[in-house]
């Protein structure tokens, strides 16, 4: 039934939020360093002032709660997640851990989200036709390239496109293409003003070369598995049944052979938006981008244990939230799903 | 069930002309790196309106090759090298891609294999039914909703099922449901003509007859004229009015289904029907010894020789065929592949030993 499957799926989401939280408290614990001292050591190391450290650590870890047992520490920590409510850094006291992801996470799905539909979207499309247009070889080989660059990280690709686009020969005439770095031109807006055309399109020319990096990264991952479900289900006996039934080229590609082949795919996607994010978070370093990369490897540097709790628990929750949808979404496109299991 | 003789009245009482489907030589070649498979070679027949036609033989053979060329559904490598194909006068061959997809479905449908997945998993039956209408009806020309629905029901109830099933799913069918809205598809636009490639594989026997009168039954009230396809002879006994026999690409013998079974006049065939097992006498069970050549170098001269049993002398058959062989000149059997004669009216055999008034 449609709701003990609808039940199943928010469970399940509800468990992966809770084993996510879990990981992300005692993972990052169990280096068992106290990174208060850590810290004090390296300060006094520059200023030379080496006295009452190890007082002023514990009375830092003693205001954190890190004195208390990990079990005391873990229950207070589930009940601030269910609040949503991600503490505070133990390095940036300025703000808020739910102010610094505020600031930055945006801009860090923004880019993820936007990327990631654009190579699904195009790569399906280019796979599904190559399949479908077999005869058409040119098509076949203008894929190559894109296989080709399915094979790099992410990130590295973010660095060969930087050479290209800045580094190279476009200096020589003075000619920006594409910024480097940041997200938006500072001299545009202080501060985001989406309502601004002018801040919109330099937000987008800003996150062209970082998108591309994943994009064009993606792209032949999706065309080459769509392509295979696409041979697959040419194969099958209702697209022969189409055919025999006189329906146009196109009903057949899109209803029947499309339709089809698309259900893996979707589950392709649910599975690589995890792996996506992670991409995503280095590429951002490439491009300086004030998303949460920056945020999450200096506090993994650091083993400011609120923050990377508050930022892994963020990326794990908004995966988790895509994953949901897609599952709510394949009911839809396959009617077989919602009654499987039954 | 309706016996033969019914049907060539009713083929001859309208004033079109009797002959629905023209198949002339005919060839249907195979493109492979091992050279060209003639998985058809010149194969000619005619299919009268309201005519029920039968068509045998092994794997391999070509029959669902044919079948397919005969919509055009084959695919690469398979190409028509040669021949012509006339449906109520219009060129099939001819056609361009257009006209020949109007065709499907509205002149000549397909009731595909019984073992077959061929309606699309992921549309309600109602949609699979009405797709076919819709793209055969000019735009702006499609009945309203109501009428399309009641159009769903009356053909769901056509081939005995239920109206509810036109908003189920196909994984929410058993296979001889399935295979019923198939039907129910291929009658849609009441064509001239189906073509049914082994309606009933993979059905047991019960579900099998109920097909096949429900096939039947819409045919008789179409007045359809259905190529049935498959290696079942007592099937074929039952349905059709005649029966082709096909062998190695070559159609071997085209008759009456009645005297295909009361004499058989091709060795092929000869050896096809008293293979049969017999229900009354518990005997031993015979085949046809060796395989069906390679069609990419078939035999010299006629396919069949080296299983011939006339050919060989078999034993088995020198009693029957004693007077036919002595008029036989066995080196023909190995240099000239022999045409498909009218050996007697309505009878149509490729074999030496009814060449030169024998």
């Amino acid at each position: 039934m449609p709701s003990k499957y609808i039940v199943g799926r928010v469970g399940m989401f509800f468990l992966t939020i809770f084993l996510a939280s879990t990981l992300v408290f005692f993972l990052p614990r169990l280096s068992g360093r106290d990174p208060f001292r850590e810290k004090l050591f390296e300060e006094a190391q520059r200023g030379g002032y080496l006295e009452d450290v190890d007082e002023i650590a514990a009375a830092l870890n003693e205001r954190y709660g890190f004195d208390r047992p990990l079990w005391q520490q873990y229950v207070s920590y589930l009940g601030e997640i269910a609040r949503f409510d991600l503490g505070t850094s133990q390095f940036t006291f300025s703000k808020s851990n739910n102010q610094l992801l505020a600031e930055t996470l945006g801009w860090t799905i923004g880019l993820t989200f936007i990327s990631a539909m654009v190579a699904f979207f195009i790569g399906t499309g280019m796979g599904a036709i190559m399949e479908w247009r077999r005869q058409n070889t040119g098509l076949l080989a203008a894929m190559a390239p894109f296989l080709m660059m399915s094979a790099v990280p992410y990130f590295i690709f973010g660095l060969v496109l930087l050479t290209v686009f800045w580094f190279s020969w476009l200096q020589a005439f003075d000619w920006e293409l594409f910024p480097p770095y940041g997200a938006y031109d500072p001299t545009v807006e202080e501060w985001p003003d989406w309502s601004d055309f002018r801040f919109l399109g330099s937000a987008v020319w800003h996150a062209t070369l970082p998108a591309l990096s994943i994009v064009l990264v993606s792209l032949g991952g999706w065309a080459m598995g769509m392509r295979g479900m696409m041979v697959t289900t040419k194969g099958e006996d209702y697209m022969l049944q189409a055919e025999a039934k006189g329906l146009p080229d196109n009903v057949r590609f899109y209803r029947y052979a499309i339709r089809n082949s698309l259900l893996p795919q979707l589950t392709g996607l649910a599975l690589q938006i995890g792996l996506i994010v992670s991409g995503v978070v280095l590429v951002e370093i490439v491009f300086t981008y004030p998303g949460v990369g920056g945020l999450l490897v200096q506090s993994i540097r650091n083993s400011d244990y609120p923050l990377i709790q508050g930022i892994v628990f963020v990326l794990a929750f908004c995966t988790a939230v895509t994953t949901l949808l897609l599952d709510m979404i394949y009911p839809l496109i396959d009617p077989r799903i919602s009654y499987s299991g039954n | 069930m309706t016996t033969a003789e019914a049907a060539p009245e009713t083929a001859t009482n309208g004033q079109r002309s009797d002959v629905l489907l023209e198949v002339e030589n005919l060839k249907v070649y195979y493109d492979t790196d091992a050279g060209q498979v003639k998985a058809v070679d010149d194969v000619s027949f005619t299919l009268q309106r309201g005519e029920r036609m039968g068509l045998v033989g092994e794997s391999g053979s070509g029959k669902t090759t044919m079948a397919m060329a005969l919509m055009r559904l084959h695919k690469p490598p398979a190409i028509i090298a040669g021949g012509t194909v006339k449906l109520d006068g219009v060129s099939i061959l001819d056609l361009n891609e257009e006209e020949m997809r109007q065709t499907r479905l509205r002149d000549i449908a397909l009731v595909p294999q019984g073992a077959m997945n061929s309606l699309n998993p992921v549309y309600r039956v109602r949609d699979q039914i009405v797709d076919g209408i819709k793209h055969h009806t000019p735009k702006g020309e499609m009945p309203s909703k109501s009428i399309v629905a009641e159009r769903v029901v009356e053909l769901l109830n056509s081939v005995g099922l239920d109206a509810s099933v036109a908003d189920m799913y196909p994984h929410e069918l058993s296979g001889g449901m399935k295979q019923r809205v198939a039907l129910a598809v291929a009658t849609s636009l009441r064509p001239k003509m189906i073509l049914a490639d082994e309606p009933t594989s993979a059905l047991d026997v019960v579900v099998q007859r109920q097909i096949m009168l429900t096939l039947e039954q819409l045919q008789q009230e179409m007045q359809a004229s259905v190529l049935l396809v498959g290696h079942d002879m007592g099937l074929m006994a039952q349905f059709a009015d005649v029966l082709g026999v096909m062998y190695a690409g070559h159609l071997v013998e085209f008759a009456p289904i009645d005297e295909v079974f009361e004499n058989p006049k091709h060795p092929y065939t000869k050896k096809l029907i008293s293979s049969l097992p017999d229900i009354q006498v518990k005997g031993k069970f015979t085949g046809i010894d060796g395989l069906p050549p390679t069609l990419v170098v078939p035999p010299p001269g006629c396919r069949f020789h080296p299983r011939c049993p006339i050919y060989n002398d078999d034993e088995d058959f020198r009693g029957e065929f004693t007077d036919l062989r002595g008029g036989l000149d066995t080196g023909l059997c190995t240099t000239v592949d022999p045409p498909l004669n009218e050996v007697e009216p309505r009878r149509w055999v490729a074999c030496h030993l009814y060449e030169g008034g024998a």
